[in-house]
């Protein structure tokens, strides 16, 4: 006798009771949010995210004027002053406020214009194909390649301006290439999936195949593309200002950085000048790749952790 | 066999101690458990034994547990999976006390794999480690497994390898890219054999392959094991080729064995109303003509416990008890006008030991189906060549038995 | 081989775009390039003759139709002519960037790499051990990539050698040093070159350090990884020779695009540090409006990236046997 074994063993009055499976939409949608919240990493993201969004928005309403002169030289940190004063008495705690806005606008907006890019170049190249497709390709690697910094500060010191404006332009149109590179890999192999073909086939409008059938697919390409794009827009801008490149009127975090090491403030020991403005940029930027991870981390299963009773290896 | 007939079936009984010797690979009560949202339970309650030189098919729709089973006889379970109960004992023949595989410490385990027991993949493309050579993976077994070999004999031992799977040894310093399919195929199989285990797990493994190369490729398995004498445990969802390959297979469905019988009895008259859909879904190996059916509908969830007959929703034969007592796993304890079946040896496998047929289905519970199973189903109904022709006595004239539940 | 010719003419195209970008750069400037050009050099002392009309021929902004021009920048460029510094008054600027391009090659070269092979390390590492105490590190990588560079620099610079003299301040060497092939010319070097590498290695190990995790937390699910597991193979051995082998694969790739970025923050570094490389040279140069400097080392650094770029894809070639066929 070989095959041998009992089988399940029945419990007593589980008699019929099929556990209930799957559930509708509305279940369906629960269940996403709740592992979105799971992933503490995402929590931690969002709560920084719109914490500095509602600074940015709201906080320049809520303080004085960042650039009056208000107190002495180089003070600590005090109840008057919680992040001190800069060198010609400002208050610290009110230009890291009303900073808050330009930096976020430059990396929203460049980051935006750059996914953008990046998606017409990479989306259309990979879908029409051919010759164009080609050229766009080399094009994309080209642009991908050259350093982008010594480019933009090269270009944003020749062009001289008095707004954020440029600076966008130029960190969008120099950091759109490697996604562009990623999303034409991903338009050549869903192009030729069964279901494009088939609306290919059934004569659907280019257009249509696109924003029906492509663009979606590709999705959460492109949200985490267009957030490490705001990352890299960010960083770039505070770069930039930091070593007095482009406009300086405007207040940015990166101003604030560079004004206080035009002003010393290193070896003045002031660290309440120079910390606070990097430490927020490094916040947001932690900020956005936690939101990242967190969604890399729901729609790639393979990097979820199993907490296992018992764990081999 | 009356009361005595309910009981169940026990290990080891039936067979004498020598056959009992006979016995590689032997697992009991295997249960594996994915961790989760909602736990799964992949595995159920799981009893196989492998003898040695012989090929033991595990047949299924996909999802039904057969690939989990192999991994687990393998202690390969990955978290989120994990062998919730049973054991796995291996004996290499010797008459020496068998092996505990679970209490393997991490080294030991090291060693059992491959010298005892190896494993082919489901998919040869990717398998092989895609940047290093032919040379390179042999190599890596060579040093891992024989450190007492020296970087010649290494070489040599690999090249006969490839020339023993009919691969030009010159091919050594490929890389997998540069092979095909059939080719990467059979350098995993060469792999396989490489310390000549006992036993192969053999996971689909001409499933990615096309037809023709196939069929090489289960000739040269054949003619493997008879050279070499090897057990296979030989998994696939395509139970005729099943039929015409393993000496015993076990039929599992929703994590469990459903049927576990002597090939060429199944071949002839499935008792279990799934192995009889699972026959019908594929074109008959010799040629046969006949109608190919599916099975309509799909398995359960192996989430939680199932009620009654995990088959019974899909099933044609289901009555009354299907939907509230789950079936066993039993010996057919009913005469079937097949001597074979209550013990003696089946023809086709002579000098085997003696052939048990069992089956988890009420239709062959005499109590609950006093009336015996349906015709078809009752072994008896064959024609001359072995084929199946009607399961019913009005034969082609009934739908199939999916088709009129659902 | 039809790998090496593809790359050899991918980065022939790119060498031209590039120095093709630096012919129309100059058209930004607001104003005529030269005369303002001319006047600094008046400023710092007397620019030797003719030094207008090569500087037009430089900027592209010589006679003739823009063809004319074009050719006439290319061959100032074959010749070297690259013009003579404002800020180095009277040196030519092709030797200013030679001056101070090896600082930043053996500085950035070395901390790149340092930080490469750490992070690949301590991520195939956090990627194998992946449910242990290794993955508390990835919030803290996290955080180190989402720094800026220069901040990052600032930050070690007060710690470091302001708060604790551990390091000197500034500079690439001491300034009672005399620059040659002398040990305490070396010392003085090294010791003037940790913290600006520490400051390199710690803002990019974590992107790494990442990156490699997450592939070989991929890769360990790949059938070769489980197969050679079943082989009983030993762990150091599937992790080095299969799982960490294969999973590198992309961050050999990234490593060559990364080295734009990495000479990107080094510019910033070396600002902070006023480290005499070549990043330094080009903000003095932005600063100074030098156009003639900021163009040449534009184009140098960016010709010094491509070459690196092609060393590390001719290398990729050699690691991964599946471009050495064709594609």
């Amino acid at each position: 006798m070989t095959a041998v074994g009992a089988s399940t063993l029945l419990e007593p009055g589980s008699a019929g009771a099929l556990r209930p499976t799957g559930g509708g939409v509305g279940h369906r949608a629960i269940v996403a949010t709740r592992r979105l919240l799971r992933s503490s990493r995402m929590v931690i993201g969002l709560v920084l995210l719109v914490f500095f969004v509602l600074v940015a928005i709201v906080g320049p309403h809520l303080v004085g004027n960042p650039n009056a002169f208000v107190g002495p030289s180089m003070a600590g940190p005090s109840a008057r002053f919680w992040l001190g004063t800069t060198m010609p008495g400002q208050n610290i705690f009110y230009q890291l406020v009303d900073s808050t806005s330009g930096t976020l606008e430059v990396g929203f907006l460049a980051g935006a214009l750059a996914t953008l890019v990046s998606v017409v170049i990479g989306i259309g190249g990979g879908f029409v194909g051919g010759y164009v497709d080609e050229l766009l390709a080399l094009f994309s690697n080209v642009i991908l390649i050259i350093p982008g910094l010594p480019l933009i500060i090269v270009v944003a010191s020749y062009v001289k301006s008095s707004s954020l404006l440029p600076t966008i332009l130029i960190i969008a149109f120099t950091s759109w290439a490697g996604y562009a590179r990623v999303l034409r890999g991903q338009t050549l192999s869903i192009r030729n999936r069964d279901y494009v073909l088939a609306a290919r086939v059934a004569g659907e409008k280019t257009w249509r195949i696109i924003f029906v059938e492509i663009l979606p697919s590709e999705l959460a390409v492109i949200v985490s593309n267009f957030i490490f794009m705001v990352i890299f827009a960010i960083l770039t801008q505070s770069t930039l200002a930091f070593l007095g490149i482009g406009d300086l009127s405007t207040l940015t975090w990166g101003n604030m950085l560079n004004v206080a090491n035009n002003d010393e403030a290193l070896t003045s020991g002031a660290w309440w000048w120079f910390v606070p403005p990097g430490l927020c940029i490094a916040l947001v930027g932690t900020a956005l790749a936690l939101v990242n991870f967190g969604l890399d981390e729901i729609l790639n299963p393979r990097l979820r952790v199993y907490k296992a009773p018992k764990v081999r290896r | 066999m009356g009361a005595a007939g309910l009981a169940e079936v026990a290990a080891g009984d039936g067979l004498g101690p020598q056959d009992a010797r006979d016995v590689v690979l032997r697992a009991e009560h295997v249960s594996v458990v994915y961790d989760g949202d909602s736990p799964t339970r992949a595995v159920r309650d799981v009893s196989i034994e492998l003898r040695r030189g012989e090929v033991l098919g595990i047949a299924g729709e996909s999802g039904c547990g057969k690939s989990t089973l192999a991994y687990a006889l393998m202690r390969m379970l990955r978290p989120p999976a994990r062998l919730a109960a049973g054991r796995i004992s291996f004996s290499d023949g010797t008459g020496a006390a068998p092996v505990d595989v679970m209490a393997l410490g991490p080294e030991d385990l090291r060693h059992f794999r491959w010298t005892k027991l190896s494993m082919v993949f489901q998919s040869a493309m990717n398998a092989l480690n895609p940047v290093t050579s032919l040379r390179k993976q042999f190599s890596d077994i060579f040093e891992t497994h024989a450190p007492e070999m020296r970087r010649d004999e290494r070489e040599q031992r690999s090249r006969a390898l490839l020339d023993m799977v009919g691969i030009d040894p010159a091919r050594i310093s490929s890389f997998p890219h540069e092979l095909s399919g059939g080719m990467r195929q059979r350098v995993v199989i060469a792999m396989a054999l490489a310390l000549q285990p006992d036993v192969v797990i053999m996971d689909e493994p001409t499933t990615a392959l096309d037809v023709v190369v196939q069929r090489e490729i289960l000739d040269e398995i054949e003619r493997l094991r008879e050279e070499l004498g090897f057990s296979i445990v030989f998994i696939t969802h395509d139970l005729s080729l099943l039929l015409e390959i393993s000496d015993r297979l076990a039929v599992m469905y929703a994590g469990e064995i459903v049927e576990f019988a002597p090939s060429a009895e199944v071949a002839r008259a499935p008792a279990h109303p799934y192995t009889l859909g699972l026959l019908e879904s594929f074109p008959d190996m010799r040629g046969a003509r006949r109608q190919l059916h599916g099975i309509a509908g799909s398995p359960p969830s192996l989430a939680g416990e199932i009620a009654g007959c995990a088959f019974a929703p899909r099933c044609g034969y289901a009555f009354a008890p299907c939907a509230s007592t789950t079936p066993r796993l039993r010996e057919r304890s009913r005469a079937t006008g097949h001597a074979a079946v209550a013990g003696g040896s089946s023809d086709g496998q002579a000098g085997r030991v003696p052939q048990t047929w069992s089956v988890a289905c009420h239709l062959h519970d005499e109590e609950l189906c006093p009336a015996g199973p349906p015709r078809g189903l009752d072994g008896g109904e064959l024609t001359g060549d072995g084929q199946v022709v009607n399961r019913r006595p009005d034969g082609a004239s009934e739908p199939s038995a999916g088709e009129e539940r659902r | 081989m039809r790998y090496v010719a593809r790359k050899l003419g991918f980065y022939l195209v790119a060498a031209w775009a590039a120095i093709t970008l630096n012919f129309f750069l100059p058209r930004l400037i607001p104003g005529n390039p030269v005369e303002i050009l001319m006047s600094r050099l008046d400023e710092s002392g007397s620019p030797p003759p003719g030094e207008a009309h090569r500087l037009a021929l430089l900027l592209g902004v010589g006679t003739g139709g823009l063809f004319s021009q074009y050719w006439h920048y290319l061959d100032a460029l074959a010749h070297f002519n690259l013009g003579i510094s404002v800020t180095d008054f009277p040196v030519p600027v092709s030797q200013v960037i030679a001056s101070a391009l090896p600082w930043t090659l053996v500085l950035v070269g070395t901390a790149t790499v340092i930080s490469f092979v750490v992070g690949i390390t301590l991520g195939a590492l956090a990627g194998w051990k992946r449910g242990t105490w290794v993955d508390s590190l990835i919030p803290t990588t996290t955080f180190l990539t989402a720094i800026p560079y220069f901040w990052l620099a600032l930050l070690l610079l007060y710690l470091l050698a302001f708060v604790f003299h551990v390091f000197p301040l500034n500079g690439g060497y001491g300034a009672s040093e005399t620059p040659g092939w002398n040990w305490s010319f070396i010392g003085s070097a090294i010791d003037h070159s940790i913290l600006p590498a520490l400051t390199i290695v710690i803002a990019s190990i974590g992107g790494w350090l990442l990156g490699m995790r997450n592939m070989t937390v991929t890769t360990l699910s790949d059938d070769y990884v489980v197969a050679a597991e079943a082989k009983g193979l030993s762990p150091r051995r599937i992790l080095v020779g299969y799982a960490a082998r294969n999973a590198v694969m992309p961050s050999i790739t990234g490593f060559a695009i990364s080295l734009g970025f990495v000479v990107s923050g080094s510019v910033a570094m070396e600002y902070v540090f006023s480290y005499p490389g070549i990043g330094y040279e080009l903000l003095q140069a932005v600063n100074n409006e030098d156009y003639a400097l900021a163009q040449g080392i534009f184009l140098v650094i960016t010709l010094a990236v491509l070459a690196a770029n092609l060393i590390v894809d001719l290398l990729y070639g050699f690691v991964d046997p599946r471009t050495r066929q064709s594609r």
